[in-house]
């Protein structure tokens, strides 16, 4: 019955991915995308070199505390034997009692010292995966709906510190399973050598137990991993388009599904919980029977009750003590070591779509940053040209754009007009080089135009960050003093807003500009663009949402900002068309004129 | 299995399994406590019938029992933690699904003021920390609290006086973790608050990395965040020194008691117990304490659970305080969305109306009187109240004063699925989900067949366009700005609504498509109250002929450049 269940689960998880393969076309998503595990492992143990000075200290801090436990051991064992005998002869006792305090404090501060060193290591470790994280997060900017903005909370918040709680803990508990119970094992043999035969008895459970936990953690974490993150962007959606659904009276059917998703996650975790306190429970009766085994035999050999051929027939005292006291210490490193496999199961279903995001396999389509390190076209205009070019977007029967043969000279505006749909916004993308066409090509001068020096971005929707109106309209640019800044705002018919506002150009902006209408949003993009040293512009339907007078007010300002410069402008509005050297006109995806 | 359970019993489930948890936890410290005591006399009094070789003593019984309960310990501790895990988990899911709701009934106005990544952030990360507050701080608690009670009553009864060193000794030490544990709640103040700030920079750049990236600002922006997530650390570390701290404070308190105990058994002071005896009180007591290392971090977990909470609270109270809605989301089992009954509807008469954001009104109408079914067109300029006016006619904006009646029913008080079932809103920029078009069209009527979908379709002059198995991509990014216009308006056509209002219905489009569009709705809804409002501008270009024009001008006397600011004091009249 479990393994149907098993089975149902992967159908559906496999539906669930082609369904999200048609949907992004030939886009692929962040948590979608599925290299080998292999390929996730041998990434974290490059990324883990970053740290390994901390975690090879830390791991050399444990072992001291290690001997430090030993010592502790045999110090006590002598305390509780001299206690037996002696009764109250605290004066024999002082050395042992201070060898008891020495070796406790060894423990104590080693062990806060290898705490501190792996925390640091990790950090660092985090630190640079979470900068090349978001550089290539950010800079992905030709395919905005490869990465939703959901998935990117969703790695850097949940996903990044999954991968530090494992560099923390995995690199050191490893090192320390393999030598504190050698060391343990060092120090019982001589002392009491039965003891250390049924130690090494019950080693074999560990590589048994990672096996276990192995065979299914993998896949059960990355379940979770995949539902978190279906989880953040279905909410993140609909939180976003909330008051329409509200206003269609949507809201019942999409608290289900968000309740549905919810408690989806609540299975998932609880399935990847269970099979690691499984692997503990098991480790943890191992040991309970080891250390009772140890308990009877040295109980009964006290006792002088066994008298097996081969064994000894008699313990010291402080031996037999000594050597009990050790048997719990010998399962805390491997207990350790245990739930730290864990993590690295856990680690290695987070690190799958970080790696593949930061790291593509040879052949995938990468996210590049290329366009956002490449320079602006800011020294002269360029010719664009567009041959042939074709674009198909998955899921659609109809090519966006089919064949379109364009030539923009050098310096000249080009307005593109047509109906809603017909393919504009499509045919500005591939100019701009945010999305190259399936099909022919798209040249700036004489490079394909996914490469060219980027051109400048006037959008539909202007996006206004938190922070000032000064630094949403220089946009962290250096250098641009307050005359400039205000030249472009009476460039761009801003001032009198600008006044309006309780703090001038200090005021601060929230999340899609609360504070400004949507004309003045846009406006502040027309000013941005007065600011810039661009020659190459990408101008998308600028007066959109802008009354007449204001447009009026604007299209000798445009003209002035597009004179000289090599521009496509799209737009519905005659007004705006007017300021174009030549207007054509897309027609379901077909160029007329 | 779980659908034919009734929601009274799904309901106590969590609950059920937290209670089973709690009962294993119990057994299970009780065993490991016993397991000690038990496991300390039996070697010493081995060690002294060995010694003293005529003893008669029996080692199997003791050591079978010591077996027993470790046995006993760890498949309680595996049921225990299987069981609070899973019941913490279900009571997250259903805090999940409660806060959105309690999102979902936020006004408009707020919900834009709410930064979405900030409240996403608070659905996650601050739900998750909840689960410290069962984890950490009631599981480990109430094993603390009945170890304590039976082992300091097991001390008391071997000897009073082990019974007060272990017990004092351990008050003070959970007083002294409880004292470092204060601070903290300020610190996972911060620490959520600058979280939560982070998620939310990284949504808005994330949305705006396209122009970010043509305006050379990407470094600058990823720069930021580099910062914002690194500064993370300064006070996550603080509080795992702090949590440090508390486990630390309660190790002393270990090593002192059982030194007093030490002291006081082996005779330094006092008269001696049999050493046998004292074993077991040692083991005891460090069991004692082995009971309350659980609760070393029970200070940070609830400080930090806490902090969590009230920033749950201010979203779902605000949720909670609108007036107008008799809350269609108190239970999450019910739907009262798709049961009410359109309100008859009648004409549209509105008396004295004056309406605004921030106590400035945006708009005012002295007059203004729609029969039933009349197509009217609202024009203007920028900032004349279009907005305004129609969002306070759907009811999503509260009124300064006056009335807007629909027949006999006055709109904003009207309750949330009556008025839902009755009135249809089409934003200027309307949300679009992930999924089919048919998906987001089901939205506006999950029955509908696919032959009414067709014809949604039909009537937003979208057929051609896209199919209803076309994947809009996320938010509508497949679709373009008319495309996305065009498929709302389908969606209001499937709600078939009484009064129907547009908010800049032609945007995006052109001219032919925009009259075609408008023509088709109000062909297909023949009775239906339609108002679009639509600027100035557009509307001159629009061959389009209604039934009214209402045209809301900004005061004469205000400044028309001040007018155009949606923050701005102007008024609108209309003027007929």
């Amino acid at each position: 019955m479990t393994q149907d269940v098993v089975v149902r689960r992967r159908s559906q998880d496999r539906r669930f991915q082609e369904r999200r393969f048609r949907q992004r076309g030939r886009a692929v998503a962040l948590a979608g995308r599925r290299p080998r595990a292999r390929t996730a492992r041998s990434w974290l143990a490059t990324t883990g070199r970053h740290g390994r000075p901390w975690f090879l200290a830390a791991a050399a801090a444990d072992l001291l505390a290690g001997g430090g436990t030993v010592g502790v051991g045999w110090f006590l064992a002598g305390l509780i034997t001299g206690g037996l005998r002696g009764g109250a002869e605290v004066t024999g006792q002082a050395g042992e009692l201070s060898g008891l305090a020495v070796c406790g404090a060894v423990v104590a501060v080693s062990l806060f010292t290898a705490d501190r060193l792996a925390a640091a290591g990790a950090r660092r470790v985090e630190a640079r995966i979470r900068a090349r994280l978001l550089d290539t997060l950010l800079g992905a900017d030709g395919s905005a709906e490869r990465v939703t903005p959901g998935s990117a909370v969703t790695a850097l918040a949940d996903q990044v510190p999954r991968l530090g709680e494992y560099f923390r803990g995995y690199q050191r508990a490893a090192v320390a399973a393999v030598a504190v119970p050698a060391l343990i094992l060092a120090a019982a043999f001589p002392a009491a050598w039965v003891v250390g035969v049924l130690l090494m008895l019950a080693l074999p459970i560990v590589p048994v137990n990672m096996a276990v936990t192995g065979l299914g953690a993998e896949e059960l974490s990355r379940r979770q991993l995949r539902q978190i993150d279906r989880l953040s962007r279905q909410v993140l959606e609909r939180l976003q388009a909330m008051s329409t659904l509200r206003a269609l009276g949507a809201l019942g059917t999409q608290r289900r599904v968000v309740a549905r998703a919810a408690a989806e996650l609540a299975a998932r975790t609880s399935a990847v919980l269970r099979v690691a306190f499984l692997a503990s429970t098991a480790l943890e009766w191992v040991s309970t029977f080891a250390i009772g085994m140890v308990a009877m035999y040295t109980g009964a050999t006290l006792l002088g009750y066994v008298h097996v051929p081969l064994l000894p027939v008699r313990l010291g005292d402080r031996q037999g003590v000594f050597a009990l006291l050790l048997a719990p210490e010998f399962f805390l490193p491997l207990r350790r070591f245990a739930a730290a496999y864990h993590q690295r199961q856990d680690a290695v279903a987070a690190a799958e779509p970080i790696a593949s995001l930061l790291d593509p396999p040879a052949g995938a389509p990468a996210l590049d940053g290329a366009t956002a390190r490449r320079a602006v076209w800011s020294d002269r205009a360029p010719r664009v040209v567009l041959d042939r070019a074709t674009v198909r977007f998955g899921g659609r029967s109809r090519a966006a754009l089919s064949g379109i043969d364009l030539v923009i000279p050098a310096g000249h505006v080009l307005g593109v007009a047509g109906p809603s749909g017909a393919g504009k916004s499509t045919l500005l993308r591939v100019a701009g080089g945010w999305l190259a066409p399936d099909e022919g090509r798209c040249l700036v001068e004489d490079t394909p135009a996914t490469d060219a020096p980027r051109a400048l971005l006037l959008g539909q929707r202007p996006y206004l960050f938190a922070g000032t109106l000064a630094d949403n309209l220089t946009l962290g640019g250096q250098g641009i003093s307050r005359t400039r800044l205000w030249e472009a705002i009476e460039l761009a018919q801003l001032t009198r807003v600008v006044d309006g506002l309780p703090d001038g150009l200090d005021t601060v902006l929230g999340e899609r500009g609360w504070g400004l209408s949507g004309g003045e949003a846009q406006r502040v993009a027309i000013a941005r663009g007065f600011l810039s040293t661009a020659r190459f512009l990408i101008v998308d339907e600028p007066t959109a949402h802008l009354d007449a007078a204001t447009e009026n007010a604007l299209i000798e300002p445009l003209r002035r900002l597009l004179h000289g410069r090599t521009a496509l402008v799209a737009s519905h509005s005659a007004a705006v068309l007017a300021v174009a050297d030549h207007v054509v006109e897309i027609r379901e995806g077909l160029l007329h004129g | 299995m779980v659908d034919h359970e009734t929601p009274r019993r799904a309901e106590a489930r969590p609950f059920r399994r937290l209670l089973t948890g709690l009962l294993l936890a119990v057994v299970a410290a009780l065993a490991s406590t016993a397991l000690l005591g038990l496991a300390g006399w039996f070697i010493v009094r081995s060690a002294q019938s060995g010694l003293a070789t005529t003893s008669p003593f029996s080692w199997f019984y003791p050591s079978a029992g010591v077996e027993a309960l470790a046995v006993v310990r760890t498949t309680a501790r595996y049921g225990e933690r299987l069981s609070t895990h899973r019941a913490t988990l279900d009571l997250l899911a259903r805090v999940r699904t409660r806060l959105f709701s309690a999102a979902s009934r936020l006004p408009a106005a707020r919900m834009r003021g709410l930064r979405s990544g900030a409240l996403l952030d608070r659905v996650h990360a601050d739900v998750d920390t909840l689960d410290g507050a069962i984890l950490s701080v009631a599981v480990p608690g109430v094993v603390c609290g009945v170890v304590a009670v039976g082992g300091v009553a097991v001390l008391a009864i071997v000897r009073p006086v082990f019974g007060i060193a272990g017990g004092v000794v351990l008050l003070l030490a959970l007083a002294a973790d409880l004292g470092i544990s204060l601070g903290s709640r300020r610190l996972g103040e911060r620490l959520a608050a600058q979280r939560s700030a982070a998620a939310a920079r990284l949504v808005e750049a994330m949305d705006g990395r396209a122009e970010l990236a043509s305006f050379g600002a990407v470094g600058l922006a990823a720069r930021e965040l580099r910062e914002r997530f690194d500064a993370l650390a300064v006070p996550r570390r603080n509080l795992t020194a702090r949590e440090a701290a508390g486990t630390a404070v309660i190790a002393v308190g270990r090593v002192i008691a059982l030194g007093c105990v030490l002291a006081v058994g082996t005779g330094l002071w006092g008269r001696p117990v049999d050493p046998a005896v004292l074993a077991f009180v040692v083991l005891v007591t460090a069991a004692l304490f082995d009971a309350a290392t659980g609760l070393g971090s029970a200070g940070q977990a609830f400080a930090e659970a806490r902090v969590a909470w009230r920033r749950l609270r201010e979203v779902a109270a605000v949720g909670f305080t609108r007036p107008t809605d008799t809350d269609p989301d108190t239970d999450a089992d019910t739907d009262a969305d798709t049961v009410a009954e359109a309100v008859p509807g009648g004409d549209l008469t509105l008396r004295d109306l004056v309406a605004g954001y921030g106590g400035t009104p945006a708009v005012e109408i002295t007059s203004l009187d729609l029969p039933r079914g009349t197509f009217a067109v609202l024009t203007g300029p920028s900032g004349a109240g279009k907005s305004t006016l129609l969002s306070v006619l759907a009811g999503e904006l509260a009124p300064t004063s006056g009335s807007a009646k629909f027949g006999e029913f006055e709109l904003p008080v009207l309750d949330y699925p009556r008025r839902v079932a009755t009135v249809t809103l089409v934003e200027q920029d309307s949300g679009i989900l992930s999924g089919t078009v048919a998906d987001n069209l089901r939205l506006a009527r999950p029955d509908a067949t696919a032959d009414e979908l067709a014809q949604a379709l039909e009537v937003a002059a979208l057929s051609g366009a896209v199919e209803l198995s076309t994947e809009v991509g996320p938010a509508g990014a497949h679709l373009s700005g008319g495309q996305r216009r065009r498929l709302a308006i389908a969606q209001a056509y499937l709600r078939r609504p009484r009064l129907l209002l547009l908010d800049e219905p032609s945007e995006g489009l052109d001219a032919t498509t925009a009259r075609v569009v408008l023509a088709n709705l109000r062909a297909a809804l023949p009775h239906t109250t339609i108002i679009a409002a639509i600027h100035d501008r557009t509307f001159a270009h629009l061959p389009l002929v209604p039934d009214t024009a209402i045209s809301l001008r900004p005061d004469s006397d205000a400044n028309f450049a001040v007018s155009d600011c949606s923050i701005s004091t102007a008024t609108g009249h209309p003027t007929p």
